[in-house]
């Protein structure tokens, strides 16, 4: 069944205010309720409380992105107490709440981060981004990556929703086999083919680090010319950190050939990455990942399609993501032609 | 509206929606939801129009092509090969009548050989291109013209 929509929710947060109390304490009231975004994997609510505070509520949506079997907002909880002691600029979490009668689904309680997010694909957000990629958010953007990638992967929070470390990266692509084999409804020959290619190309990955999986521009928010947070951790998972790098220079988040989310040169990547205390990553593993993401989404898709024909599924955005499949089908064959070129 | 064509028809009620509707739509979900809808509309519309074309473009320029794939990897993978042969028999005779049907025959031979590719190690390394440009014109010809 769909979970409920914005609107749903916004009325049942409004009235949270006596069950904030007993989670978080003191004059809980709920003063007002904004929605802040719509993604297909959440709805995210400003909640504002009688005494002054502003609370985030991400309320979970109709497609699920995680490949584990924790709830993805209860990995996020984890996720974000992990990187806590970290010098990761993340949202602080305050809870997880898994009953659905409480909001009509489960969800994530955090407290809000100074700044704001940038559209990256609007001109003005282009712009903002390439003048400060330039200044002191180009600066602290592979700092705080390779704090990300510092967290203990042995850390108990992270432990308790991903288990030990995996042993390869082999173990990623038998899942997303997994995923597309069960998803697929008819002949997927573009996917067959990068599969194999990626079973054919596993980068070496003997030291796994905790991975934001979803590193980009339009997951920052800025205060200024400085980089305030970074958000949206529902795909963080124990894995390779060069997936990180590969996604923040990938195609898709930049609209220029020369730099990285349109903030620092492509070209110097990997080495400030180095520079600021990560591990030497070698340009075959980026390749790998650009090929493996776009599979991975393909899978996403294909995974909403086959929830939307089940009828369990109404919202129409899934449907029209089905009818730019081949668009993305495109997409992974340029990559995966790109690396064996 | 029985007297009008369906291209026409759609484009009419995709006209409607997004200059008369949608403007008025204040629910950002709703207003989502609507263009969304209206992406598919206009792509159906121009399916109409250009009916099977673009389908039966992909398969003949790659039906010939298609006959050399189940020799390519018979040598590693005789049933695959075999299997091939009947998908690519079967899409041929069908192109000019299932062309739809066709196109699935072929795209599962090519998915075959691709398996057998990276599995079994086809020694062909012309056979890896020639599938890769088939998928490619087929993916293209199956991207939606309207991305709006």
């Amino acid at each position: 069944m769909s979970p409920p929509g914005p609107a749903s929710l916004r009325a049942r947060a409004e009235n949270l205010g006596p069950y904030l109390a007993t989670r978080i304490g003191g004059d809980a009231s709920v003063t007002h309720v904004s929605l802040a975004s719509q993604g297909m994997s959440a709805t995210t609510l400003l909640v504002d409380l009688a005494d002054g505070r502003r609370i985030v509520v991400r309320a979970r949506g109709a497609v699920r992105t995680s490949a584990y079997d924790a709830e993805p907002d209860e990995v996020q909880f984890h996720v974000l107490r992990a990187v806590e002691q970290a010098r990761v600029p993340a949202p602080p979490a305050l809870f997880y709440e898994p009953d659905p009668e409480v909001l009509g689904v489960p969800f994530l309680a955090t407290g809000r981060l100074p700044g704001s997010a940038v559209v990256p694909w609007t001109r003005e957000g282009r712009a903002f981004l390439t003048e400060v990629g330039g200044g002191p958010a180009g600066e602290q953007l592979l700092d705080i990556l390779v704090a990300i990638h510092s967290v203990p992967p042995h850390h108990d929070d992270l432990t308790h929703v991903f288990g030990p470390p995996p042993g390869s990266v082999s173990v990623a692509v038998t899942r997303l086999q997994e995923t597309i084999g069960k998803n697929a409804a008819a002949p997927e020959p573009i996917l067959t083919d990068a599969l194999g290619w990626l079973e054919a190309n596993l980068p070496e990955c003997s030291d796994p680090t905790l991975v934001h999986g979803d590193f980009r521009a339009g997951n920052l928010l800025f205060e200024h010319d400085r980089i305030s947070g970074v958000l949206d951790w529902e795909f963080a998972h124990l894995g390779d950190p060069a997936r990180d790098l590969a996604w923040l220079m990938a195609r898709s988040n930049r609209t220029s050939e020369e730099l990285a989310c349109d903030m620092i040169p492509m070209s110097e990547v990997l080495e400030r990455y180095r520079k600021a205390g990560g591990r030497e990553i070698h340009p075959a593993a980026i390749r790998f990942w650009d090929v493996f993401m776009l599979v991975e989404t393909v899978g996403i898709w294909l995974g909403s399609t086959a929830t939307w024909r089940a009828g369990e599924l109404n919202d129409v955005r899934v449907a029209r993501w089905t009818y730019t499949l081949p668009r993305l089908r495109l997409m992974v064959l340029d990559a995966l032609e790109g690396a064996t070129r | 509206m029985t007297d009008v064509d369906p291209a026409l028809a759609l484009e009419m009620v995709e006209r409607g929606l997004r200059l008369d509707v949608l403007p008025q739509v204040g629910d950002e979900h709703a207003a989502a939801a609507l263009r969304a809808a209206l992406t598919i509309v206009a792509n159906v519309r121009v399916r109409l129009e250009t009916g099977d074309r673009a389908l039966r473009e992909v398969l003949s320029a790659a039906l010939p092509g298609a006959d050399r794939w189940a020799d390519a990897i018979t040598a590693v993978s005789p049933d695959a090969a075999e299997q091939v042969r009947q998908l690519v028999e079967r899409a041929r005779a069908s192109a000019d009548t299932e062309p739809v049907t066709a196109r699935e025959s072929l795209l599962h031979a090519a998915q075959v050989c691709f398996t057998a590719i990276w599995r079994d190690g086809v020694p062909d390394p012309d056979l890896l291109a020639a599938l890769r440009r088939v998928t490619r014109l087929d993916a293209s010809a199956h991207a939606p013209a309207i991305r709006s």
